[in-house]
């Protein structure tokens, strides 16, 4: 196997570990808080079952004669497993073991250690308590262990003593600021994201769920018949107050989740921080930063701004997130490009993008149409039920199709772009929605090129440039073959990578 | 761009195992449908049946052997390249200081061929590549000669100017 080479910007000799004497620690066990804070959903979902099982065997579900013995064994069973779980530090790893009946001993080589999380919810802040994560660059599935709870001074401590992340425990280090988010566009994000359509989206199903039960008329015309005239005042004073309450939760979802957002530049790692009552707090190696996507959505688009997604990779995709997908909410417009190039450790001026042929303009078209096609049809076959089906609804169906289709696949094209200098590769595209992708060269792990009948008929193809990690490919659709095969060829050699904290 | 293919071939065997892998879903398909003309008698279902025994001959008779002449794959310049594909055609390049690791896997119809598939393994699942069909006797020889090229490859970029992922 390829040794691992060090991270960019790093001396050439091994990193100064900090190794005080304390943070090598005997076998130690986990804050009592951890008792509670330790439960995770799939234990529960493990031992439910065979508690319902246990319970209705003593004496039905809800007898007390049943429920007291079954939750007494649980309880036994919870306080074992906290005893039986311990960690231990030494210089050069920490090691989990866990278990009651089937132990587990997991390893984790701290040189191997990629990012450090500290998590607190709000019942942590209360006690004192934090989530600490750590992950590794490998992208099997093992190596990510994750200590719920510890101690606050104990979180800081094992921080503090890994080596490579020099950070005082919980506070801010000296270093860049790079985004501080403004309550107020912290809140505009909310109300324009993806988050608001949760509560309507609840309610529609929930509407729908009752229809399906009967206690609702079936049929649309049946229900405007009873409510009469007055009627429709009432479903709009309904709708409006979803409305209402869908931006009243988004609003405060959103504060929460992400009040106070910031990010520092730290030497070669990016610390983040967010939550207003809940905070997260996050170490992420530029060297680890896979891609960055800048999002135009239509909405914050026609106000000015858009949002970044931050890629990152290592660490199983098992129980913590770990900012592997990091969101910043919101960014001026005009801001987008320079911060991405930022995060990415200034990895240079952003590629120019050239548009894709126009003789692409069919495809992408073709895309679309074929993208629209099963939700059109399930549509139609929703509106057939609410709606009598006559010949004229079936046409205008159709044509309101074929329109739509056709128009987001003409918008698309306009927006296809992409381009690439020595240490960077960008692509555009989204039809109503822009998103414009931009990844290292370095990071490009393979690359392949693609063509059906269609394309090869009109010299185009699609280029997909593989990069690790949740971001999935870079993808270039219908450009020139050429294009595509310079593309290739020039992203085989090796690349020189973005991260470094040189300019 | 390279000019020319790329040259070497996967070993004929493959294109047996093949064969017999698309009997295997062509058969029962072709009966199925022959069964029905037959109980239904109808003169379209007939047509239906002929015309997917017509197919079926096509996806065993023929498509293998297209397939294989059109797989073609080679390692140069410290790349490995594919190329494959009748209708939708595909090149895939990987260079070789992304190689992580080498699966060598084999199937019971494999065994019985002689064959085993090599999957080059890279930090992204999508840029994997696979070689369906090296001879046993090939295949350890060349994962080795591959992996010795990955870590060659590896220690020119170690100069702190490539990541490890």
């Amino acid at each position: 196997m390829p040794s691992e080479p060090q991270g960019p910007a790093r001396p050439p000799e091994p990193p100064a570990r900090r190794d005080p004497p304390s943070a090598a620690r005997p076998a130690t066990r986990l804050h009592p808080f951890s008792l509670v804070r330790g439960i995770s959903l799939r234990q529960i979902a493990q031992t439910v079952p065979g508690a319902l099982v246990a319970a209705s065997a003593l004496g039905g579900i809800g007898s007390p004669a049943a429920v007291v013995p079954v939750l007494l064994v649980l309880v036994a069973l919870r306080v074992v497993a906290y005893l039986r779980h311990t960690y231990e530090l030494s210089g050069e790893s920490v090691v989990e073991r866990r278990g009651i009946l089937q132990r587990r001993e997991r390893t984790v080589d701290l040189g191997r250690v990629q990012q450090v999380e500290v998590d607190q919810g709000l019942l942590d802040r209360l006690v004192g308590t934090a989530v600490v994560r750590l992950e590794t660059a490998s992208d099997a599935g093992e190596s990510e262990l994750e200590l719920r709870v510890v101690s606050v001074e104990e979180a800081s401590r094992l921080r503090a003593s890994l080596p490579g992340r020099d950070v005082a425990g919980g506070q801010q280090p000296d270093g860049e600021e790079l985004v501080h988010l403004p309550l107020a566009h912290i809140a505009l994000a909310a109300v324009t994201g993806p988050r608001l359509l949760a509560i309507p989206v609840v309610v529609g199903g929930l509407v729908g769920f009752l229809v399906d039960l009967g206690l609702v008329e079936e049929s649309g015309e049946a229900v405007v018949e009873r409510l009469g005239g007055a009627g429709v005042g009432v479903v709009a004073a309904l709708a409006l107050a979803v409305l209402v309450v869908a931006v009243v939760v988004a609003l405060v979802l959103g504060l929460l989740r992400d009040g106070d957002f910031r990010i520092r530049r730290v030497g070669d790692d990016l610390h983040v921080r967010r939550g207003l009552l809940a905070t997260r707090d996050a170490v992420v190696p530029i060297a680890r930063l896979q891609q960055v996507a800048v999002q135009h959505s239509l909405v914050r688009r026609a106000l000015g701004f858009g949002s970044l997604v931050l890629y990152s990779a290592g660490g199983s995709a098992g129980q913590g997130s770990l900012e592997r997908r990091l969101t910043v909410p919101l960014a001026r417009r005009s801001e987008l490009t320079p911060l991405a190039l930022r995060l990415l450790g200034d990895a240079g001026p952003w590629p120019a993008v050239e548009p894709h042929p126009r003789r692409a303009r069919p495809r992408v078209v073709a895309r679309w149409w074929r993208r629209l096609a099963l939700p059109a049809a399930v549509g139609l076959l929703l509106l057939t039920r609410a709606v009598p089906v006559t010949g004229a609804l079936i046409v205008v169906a159709l044509v309101a199709f074929a329109a739509a289709a056709t128009g987001l696949g003409v918008l698309e094209h306009r927006q296809l772009a992409s381009g690439r200098t020595t240490r960077l590769v960008v692509a555009r595209g989204g039809a109503l929605s822009i998103r414009e992708v931009v990844a290292p060269t370095g990071k490009v792990q393979g690359t392949r090129v693609r063509s059906s009948p269609f394309q090869r008929r009109r010299d185009l193809a699609t280029l997909v440039v593989h990069i690790a990690g949740p971001g999935g490919a870079v993808v270039m659709p219908d450009l020139g073959r050429t294009a595509c095969a310079e593309h290739q060829s020039a992203l085989e050699r090796t690349p020189v990578s973005a991260g470094s904290a040189a300019p | 761009m390279n000019v020319e293919r790329p040259s070497r071939r996967l070993d004929p065997a493959v294109v047996t195992v093949w064969r017999v892998i698309g009997a295997s879903l062509v058969v029962p398909v072709v009966s199925a449908a022959v069964a029905v003309a037959v109980v239904t008698g109808l003169g379209w279902v007939w047509l239906v049946a002929i015309a997917v025994a017509l197919l079926g001959v096509v996806a065993v008779g023929w498509y293998p052997g297209a397939a294989y002449e059109r797989f073609r794959w080679t390692v140069e310049d410290g790349v490995v390249r594919i190329q494959q594909g009748i209708v939708f055609r595909t090149q895939a390049s990987v260079p070789a200081f992304r190689i992580q690791h080498i699966d060598l896997t084999q199937g019971p119809l494999d065994r019985w061929a002689g064959l085993q598939h090599l999957v080059v393994h890279t930090a992204a699942p999508g840029a994997d590549l696979e070689l369906p069909g090296i001879a046993v006797e090939d295949a350890p020889r060349l994962r080795a000669e591959l992996l010795a090229l990955a870590r060659d490859a590896a220690a020119v970029g170690s100069d702190g100017t490539v990541d490890a992922v």
